[in-house]
């Protein structure tokens, strides 16, 4: 693999630091040399902590909220202004400064998402990015991941991601057929996506993942297997498949009110994430969580910290934060994000502190979602007591693993219900 | 008293009773016209809606002829359910004539025909009215036609009007002063009233409404209900103009109401003839029947932490309905709750909703349930009204259950349909009349238990609204009986069991079965229904699991947004019954007991 160094990337006219995080590529030569803890760093992430575990350290969120186009099934908070974009790197800048003081521990992870980060210029996302290593920094061997898309791929853009620091992209694929990314919305069709995969890999991205949707109308198992076999052929190290959801707001949820496209029907759905663990799982990615399978060593650190409990800081728009039963969460739009920075206090209605019934109740949803799965201590009695626990292992629903209770497949599609149930 | 004119309105549902009434009200000044509201008088909220009268309302109109001659109009309203027919024959023996209401767009229907009989019965003057005369649809002369031929009434006696535009009326007026005849007493005789309804006042205690026939009542007077020999001190007479209008006596041949310090109107009792204390009459007029519950059922509240309020809901309830009787129960899947005694699955209904709409109450019902009788081997004899104190069955020698005798009128073109419904349900000795051509009459002996099980809604469903149906009780019977019990994923609900007959047990279980499937949301395992007697299942159903109950993905991290809809979804369910680990809805109470068009 041809690996450009970034030394000779095009970032001018910007205070290009070396890499955030150098993942320590082949080449071993792009480490840039005022990283300080470069010798440090591993190029895979370490053994994820222990599920539950206080002290991993914090993830950082950055939310760009900014689309080209806004696609008929997201419901992300996004703008298709980038008029905002000056604005919305020192709203970042400022929010760290406010949010992040001098002694905070280095992030464990950062994951830039969207919106749309690729369509950010590096000017300005490296703005949005530099306070972090001129602050707490990142661990060692902290996972970097950027959300991209497609469309937005190409050598130059791909050497920066890398230059930036970022570790591990992921990449928006959606669907392997362009008459699906037509109807998704997309920018891009497929030889795009297969392209901006191999760029991204030659470019030094070690570790990529690829997003799919399922669910869709018409889509029948022969059509997703054919789906995910093509993306297979992209050899992606992680891939998540999400079941199409209907967000209110969206085209879709309209369009499915009116009557003009069939509702998701759950049968169906289930049935093909059945065989998207079936396939997957063939291929040898372990599907820890409920929508995301990974080659072995390459579950996405951050996402698994808002399974698992880790504290997470939320920056932009729409950004949540979690950190000691407190969760927070940013005005969605950018304006009135903003407007809020600029305010002496935080809205108190963007706050939540959770009682030990609430934490204790996310703690089985979340848990209950990941191959992990939960402590067995965590069931309430009642359900323990009553039966329900013994049939949910009966039915082929969870397993019991020593202290833990994991779902199966089947079990992690009914894991809000299990959660419920078990929560007494 | 020779200017005082006593009567009633009957009519087939919808064909325009109250409308008459309300103008009747109206012509007599008794309402500004402005304030009138449409049909004044079905002034409950399910009598709207429903286009039924349950509770009677009584009306003394002023009324000057149109010789110049001032007289008094009492208008009885009278109940129109089956459940009701003893009030309706008080009502009835409280007058001198009715207005038989037929709509000139349907003409003579079922019920009119039924009500007919009632009124003959009570001997009383027939005036009939052909409503609707305004409508394009009106078909005057096939009305007349049908007058002479179904009713055998004289069609040029009969007064034609629109109660919605208000033709006819003054013609009615005069017919009914010049036709219907004066009461007869003698106000001198010892007094006898006749008790037709009564209603809860709550300042002053139950007002009874009645007729008097001889002597008369005066506020300081002692009187004394005749059934009971209770005494009361009276406090106040009057007549109903719209409002209480006390008066100084009420006179043979009256219609008004009395108060009497009579905390609830469970003391007074509808056929009851009321005399007084000092110079009682000697006996008691004829027809007095002790309203007896014959439907029992179970009421609980669906959160069991409201079943205080239950309890004040019930007693305050019960201050206003006489028929009312209940007592405490329990069950293991519902909690606290009352086993209550209605006079019909209708009157159930009402209270039901009453409770519901007026006492702010959330009720779950059991499966309705006659009082059957038990002889065990002891030589002793129960009786059952609840399916949770069935006796053990290895010690009952027999059972019994009530019998009636039902009277079904229809046009003929539904004799198969009624008589396959009869049958089915047990009905034995069948007997056909025909007192009319085109029409039909049948009847036949059948298990109370069986007509309170949706018997009336299957019947106007297959006669099309058609059919009428009224009974009256005949004995206790032998009976095979059995208690079918219905088991949701394996476990007993108490609350769902019901005693039957074993012949019909198995497709009382497949409804019930089906029912439930229906009704129970789908989990995240399969769930047996079963219908068992004893250890032994006749009929099963099964709910298939839900496979997908998770949600694609969390959001850049926002868990709270999870969270909440995860404690909705839980609140959710704070609604339905847990039995063992599965959520019964409260609906799935209720449509166990709901009779469906297709089967």
């Amino acid at each position: 693999m041809d690996i450009p160094s970034v030394k000779n990337s095009r970032l001018t006219g910007f205070a290009v630091r070396p890499n955030l995080a150098d993942p320590g590529t082949k080449g071993g030569d792009v480490r840039g040399p005022s990283w300080p803890w470069a010798s440090l760093i591993h190029e895979m992430p370490g053994p994820s902590p222990h599920p539950e575990s206080p002290e991993k350290s914090p993830g950082l969120y950055i939310h760009a909220p900014f689309c080209v186009t806004k696609c008929p099934y997201c419901a992300f908070a996004s703008t298709v202004d980038r008029e905002g974009m000056a604005s919305w790197v020192l709203g970042i800048r400022r929010e760290a400064r406010q949010r992040i003081d001098g002694s905070a521990p280095p992030f464990g992870s950062l994951y830039l998402g969207g919106g749309t980060p690729s369509a950010v210029p590096l000017a300005p996302l490296t703005d949005a990015l530099s306070w972090i290593e001129d602050g707490p920094g990142l661990v060692p061997g902290a996972e970097c991941t950027i959300e991209v898309n497609p469309g937005d791929v190409d050598p130059a853009s791909s050497n920066a991601w890398r230059a930036l620091g970022f570790n591990r992209v992921s990449v928006g694929v959606q669907a392997m057929d362009d008459a699906t990314l037509a109807f998704l919305g997309r920018r891009h069709d497929v030889v795009t996506a297969r392209a901006a995969v191999q760029t991204l890999r030659q470019a030094g991205f070690l570790n990529l993942g690829i997003d799919l949707i399922y669910g869709l109308p018409g889509q029948d198992a022969r059509a997703w297997e054919r789906a995910l076999q093509a993306a297979l052929a992209l050899a992606p190290d992680h891939v998540s498949c999400y079941g199409l959801t209907l967000e209110p707001g969206t085209r879709f949820a309209d369009a499915v009110a009116r009557g003009d496209m069939p509702a998701p029907d759950d049968e169906r759905v289930a049935d093909l994430f059945l065989l998207a663990d079936h396939v997957l799982t063939d291929a040898g990615y372990e599907h820890y969580e409920v929508s995301n399978y990974a080659l072995p060593g390459r579950r996405a650190r951050h996402n698994a910290s808002y399974w698992d409990g880790t504290p997470y800081i939320g920056l932009g728009p729409a950004a949540h934060s979690f950190r000691d039963d407190v969760r927070e969460w940013n005005a969605g739009n950018l304006a009135t994000w903003l407007d809020e920075l600029a305010a002496p206090e935080r809205a108190p209605a963007r706050r939540e502190r959770l009682d030990a019934r609430q934490r204790g109740l996310e703690i089985l949803a979340l848990g209950l979602r990941t191959r992990d799965g939960i402590a067995a201590a965590r069931v309430a009695p009642g359900p323990a007591g009553d039966g329900t626990l013994s049939r949910l292992i009966d039915e082929g629903l969870l397993l019991s693993r020593k202290s833990r209770l994991v779902p199966t497949p089947r079990g992690m599609l009914v894991a809000d219900a299990m959660a419920r149930v078990l929560a007494g | 008293m020779q200017r005082v004119r006593n009567f009633s309105i009957i009519a087939h549902i919808d064909h325009g009773k109250s409308t008459l009434a309300d103008r009747l009200i109206q012509h007599a000044g008794l309402v500004a016209d402005r304030q009138f509201r449409d049909q004044m008088l079905d002034n409950l909220d399910i009598e709207r809606e429903r286009g039924i009268t349950i509770k009677s309302q009584t009306v003394n109109m002023p009324y000057r002829s149109a010789a110049g001659d001032e007289y008094i109009l009492n208008f009885i309203d009278t109940p129109g359910h089956v459940d009701f027919t003893y009030e309706v024959s008080r009502a009835l023996a409280s007058c001198e004539g009715v207005l038989l209401v037929v709509d000139a767009t349907q003409g003579v229907q079922a019920q009119t025909l039924a009500n007919l009989y009632l009124a003959m019965e009570h001997d009383l003057e027939i005036i009939p009215v052909i409503n609707k005369i305004d409508l394009a649809s009106a078909d005057i002369d096939m009305a007349r036609e049908q007058i002479a031929q179904d009713l055998g009434l004289d069609p040029d006696g009969a007064i034609q009007v629109s109660a919605k535009q208000g033709l006819g009326i003054d013609a009615l007026l005069e017919a009914i002063i010049a036709r219907i005849p004066a009461p007869k007493g003698n106000p001198d005789a010892p007094t006898q009233a006749l008790i037709f309804d009564a209603h809860y006042d709550p300042f002053r205690g139950a007002v009874v409404h009645c007729r008097l026939f001889d002597g008369v009542i005066r506020p300081g007077d002692t009187i004394r209900m005749m059934s009971s020999g209770r005494t009361f001190k009276v406090e106040e007479v009057g007549t109903f103009r719209m409002v209480r209008e006390p008066r100084k006596e009420l006179s043979a041949g009256d219609v008004g109401y009395l108060i009497a310090g009579i905390k609830t109107v469970a003391d007074t009792r509808i056929g009851d003839t009321i005399t007084r204390d000092d110079q009682p009459a000697d006996k008691a007029l004829h027809g007095f029947r002790d309203a007896k519950p014959v439907v029992f059922s179970s009421l609980y509240p669906v959160s069991t932490d409201d079943y205080g309020d239950l309890a004040d809901a019930l007693e305050r309830y019960k201050l206003n309905d006489a028929a009312l009787v209940y007592t405490k129960d329990s069950s293991v899947a519902l909690g606290q709750g009352f086993r209550c005694g209605f006079l019909g699955l209708l009157h159930l209904e009402i209270v039901q909703e009453r409770l519901e709409r007026e006492y702010d109450q959330s009720l779950i019902l059991t499966a309705p349930s006659v009082e059957y009788h038990f002889f065990l081997e002891d030589g002793s004899m129960v009786v059952v009204d609840n399916p949770a104190h069935y006796p053990d069955p290895a010690t009952i020698r027999r059972g019994e259950e009530p019998y009636i005798r039902a009277a079904i009128m229809m046009p003929d073109r539904y004799m198969g349909a009624v008589m396959k419904l009869c049958l089915e349900r047990r009905g034995v000795n069948s007997e056909i009349h025909y007192p009319s051509p085109g029409r039909m009459e049948l009847r036949f002996d059948l298990p109370l238990g069986e007509v309170i099980f949706d018997f009336y809604d299957r019947l106007k469903s297959i006669t099309q609204g058609y059919g009428s149906f009224d009974y009256e009780m005949l004995e206790y019977r032998d009976s095979d009986l059995a208690r079918l019990d219905i088991l949701v994923n394996g476990e007993r609900v108490d609350a769902l069991s019901m005693i039957v007959h074993r012949e019909r047990a198995r497709a009382r279980a497949l409804q019930a079965c089906e029912r439930l499937r229906d009704e129970i949301p789908r989990q995240m395992f399969k769930i047996p229904i079963q219908g068992a007697i004893g250890g032994h299942i006749i009929a099963r159903e099964t709910i298939s699991p839900f496979r997908k109950d998770v949600t694609a993905k969390c959001y850049g991290g926002d868990i709270t947004r999870k969270r909440k809809l995860l404690e909705k979804q839980k609140a959710g369910k704070k609604r339905m019954k847990m039995v063992g680990s599965v959520e019964i809805p409260q609906s799935a109470f209720i449509a166990v007991l709901k009779t469906s068009d297709d089967d």
